[in-house]
């Protein structure tokens, strides 16, 4: 795709300096680097808890921690991860690359888009003050559970306060995303020929849309069973508890295709550029994302086949579940076709693209597994459970995100990043994430359930193998750290195309981006849509 | 790098589009709250 005119410029009026310049930013690149430091901030906290549950657990009995601590450490690993570090750095990642994708001069809502983001750290100061409260953190896991989660103390209020302002910072960044995309695209820019990050961000938008306001609503309903008396949840006052469930999972299932489509759109931007081709089977990559988003609504009770359903309804979660498989193949076999007979090769972006195929589908394999009834008996609520979701969720939505930070940090800098330590960060964490959550297969499938800090003996091998990939993966996250502020701090100067295979408005701006781009929207040429991407 | 307060103002029709998207998206969610809150008060 090729631009008549790709027009970045710098005007020069009275800037806010130092804080102020941050607090009151309207600018989308701006608020994009500020979601993505805060991003990488609450993986460094949530990640600090994953220290602690791997530590207690390397060998078996209780060593560091007491299981009411530990329990605290598992519930604000998920919720910190989740909605501090996984949702914010896609948000941040849309923030930055929507726009310039579609030729925009910057969101549609710049003062809400403000607001989004910095409404996050207080949620977040909220949640995390609760670990210094005399009723401790929340302790009943992530899906916060009743009657279970309604016996913590006070803190619980604060708790549920956050949830609800980090559902009203995700609220208004779906509009901002949707309310962009449907009205400020530049002329030419058809729904059809918007770069597949776009595509995957406006049904991520949609879904959130749709499945926040759930989760407020249940959580609204525990915060009065807890403080006001009432029994939304509570049998003995006529209300039932496995209506959370349902409730919490039709938040609960579209929330983790929240997490994975903004991901598989980034890996449908990298592998056709480092495969110098253009992607393979464009538009059935846009269909299969918005039947994963339907699909994603109607399978919310595999997650509960246990808590018991009549066997019609098993019948259906199962195969609907099964379905979800097809589109998600039409992706992986559209990335691997686009690679196919390419000329490629191997920056850090493009393996971090790589090993997201291979692992992500080894954690789609083992969802298929989780998907049927009668196997879901045996695994459910065991490290089996905890290895599937990790795989998903960081060799494929992390790493997804890894591969974006070194896609995107030229055009944000305006450096390259070190590509050896880039390579060296690669390989480390490719293979002391598998040493950490491939063991937990069989640990599960042997009986270990999850969410405990003791456990029998004959669990003890796998688990201190889990954990020293644990520990190795948390230090190689140090050195992630480290070379992205070597990259921010200088480097060598990076090209407006940065990368030879790139395609897209976003490269026809200079490295770094400047603060302005696309004031005046560029025309996009029909005519060379797409086929400036074959090899010549 | 010259910067500024950056509430660059779009054409006035896509600001009018992107607002009418913003309201009836957020009245969708309004709508959504209140239905599984209503669920749970009035479902049995």
């Amino acid at each position: 795709m090729t631009t008549q005119t790709a027009h970045a410029d710098d005007h020069h009026h009275e800037a806010p300096k130092g804080l102020a310049r941050w607090l009151f930013t309207t600018n989308h690149k701006e608020i994009g680097s500020l979601y993505l430091i805060f991003s990488l901030a609450m993986f460094l906290v949530g990640g600090a808890m994953a220290m602690i549950i791997r530590a207690e657990l390397f060998s078996p009995g209780l060593q560091l921690v007491n299981p009411e601590f530990f329990n605290q450490m598992t519930t604000m690993h998920a919720l910190v991860m989740i909605f501090g570090a996984v949702m914010p750095a896609f948000v941040g990642l849309a923030n930055w690359m929507v726009p310039m994708m579609i030729g925009a001069p910057d969101m549609a809502l710049p003062r809400m888009n403000n607001w989004s983001f910095w409404i996050l750290p207080f949620a977040f100061l909220m949640l995390l003050s609760t670990l210094f409260m005399p009723s401790g953190a929340p302790a009943s896991g992530w899906t916060l559970y009743p009657p279970l989660s309604l016996q913590g103390g006070n803190s619980f209020a604060f708790v549920i306060f956050a949830i609800h302002l980090m559902g009203i910072s995700s609220i208004m960044g779906a509009i901002n995303i949707i309310a962009t995309i449907l009205n400020m695209r530049a002329p030419g820019m058809t729904l059809l020929r918007m770069p597949l990050f776009v595509w995957t961000w406006l049904i991520t938008a949609f879904l959130l849309i749709a499945v926040m306001p759930v989760l407020a609503g249940a959580v609204t309903m525990l915060l009065t069973d807890r403080f006001f008396d009432t029994s939304f949840f509570n049998a003995a006052g006529g209300g039932d508890p496995v209506m959370y469930q349902h409730i919490f999972w039709f938040f609960g299932h579209p929330e983790v295709y929240i997490m994975i489509l903004p991901a598989f759109g980034i890996i449908s931007e990298i592998i056709p550029t480092f495969s110098r081709k253009p992607l393979f089977g464009y538009t059935a990559m846009v269909y299969a994302t918005a039947s994963i988003a339907f699909l994603s609504f109607i399978v919310w009770a595999h997650h509960m086949f246990t808590v018991g359903m009549p066997l019609g309804a098993s019948l259906f979660f199962m195969y609907a579940t099964m379905i979800i498989a097809v589109p998600t193949g039409i992706k992986v076999f559209n990335w691997v076709s686009t690679m196919w007979r390419g000329s490629m090769t191997f920056e850090t972006p493009m393996l971090f693209a790589i090993a997201f195929v291979i692992l992500f589908t080894i954690g789609g394999l083992s969802g298929v597994m989780l998907a049927i009834v009668p196997a879901d008996f045996q695994y459910h609520d065991t490290y089996f459970v905890v290895a599937h979701f990790h795989y998903v969720l960081v060799t494929g939505a992390v790493f997804a995100i890894m591969a974006a930070a070194y896609y995107w940090l030229p055009k944000w800098t305006g450096h390259m990043y070190d590509e050896r330590l880039g390579k060296i960060h690669f390989w480390w964490s490719t293979i002391s994430v598998n040493v950490l959550f491939f063991p937990q297969h069989y640990l599960g499938l042997a009986g270990m359930p999850r969410r405990i800090p003791d456990y029998a003996v004959q669990f003890a091998e796998f688990n201190m193998i889990s954990s020293i990939g644990g520990f190795a993966f948390g230090l190689a996250q140090l050195l992630f750290v480290y070379i992205v502020i070597k990259c921010v701090r200088g480097g060598e100067k990076a090209t407006a195309q940065v990368w030879e295979g790139a395609r897209g408005l976003e490269w026809t701006v200079p490295s770094p981006a400047p603060l302005h781009t696309f004031d005046t929207p560029p025309l996009v040429d029909d005519s060379l849509e797409h086929k400036d991407r074959l090899p010549s | 790098m010259a910067r500024q307060d950056s509430n660059r103002e779009a054409p006035v029709t896509r600001r009018r589009g992107a607002r009418r998207t913003a309201v009836v998206l957020a009245v969708i969610a309004g709508i959504i709250y209140a239905a599984f809150i209503g669920r749970g008060v009035f479902g049995g």
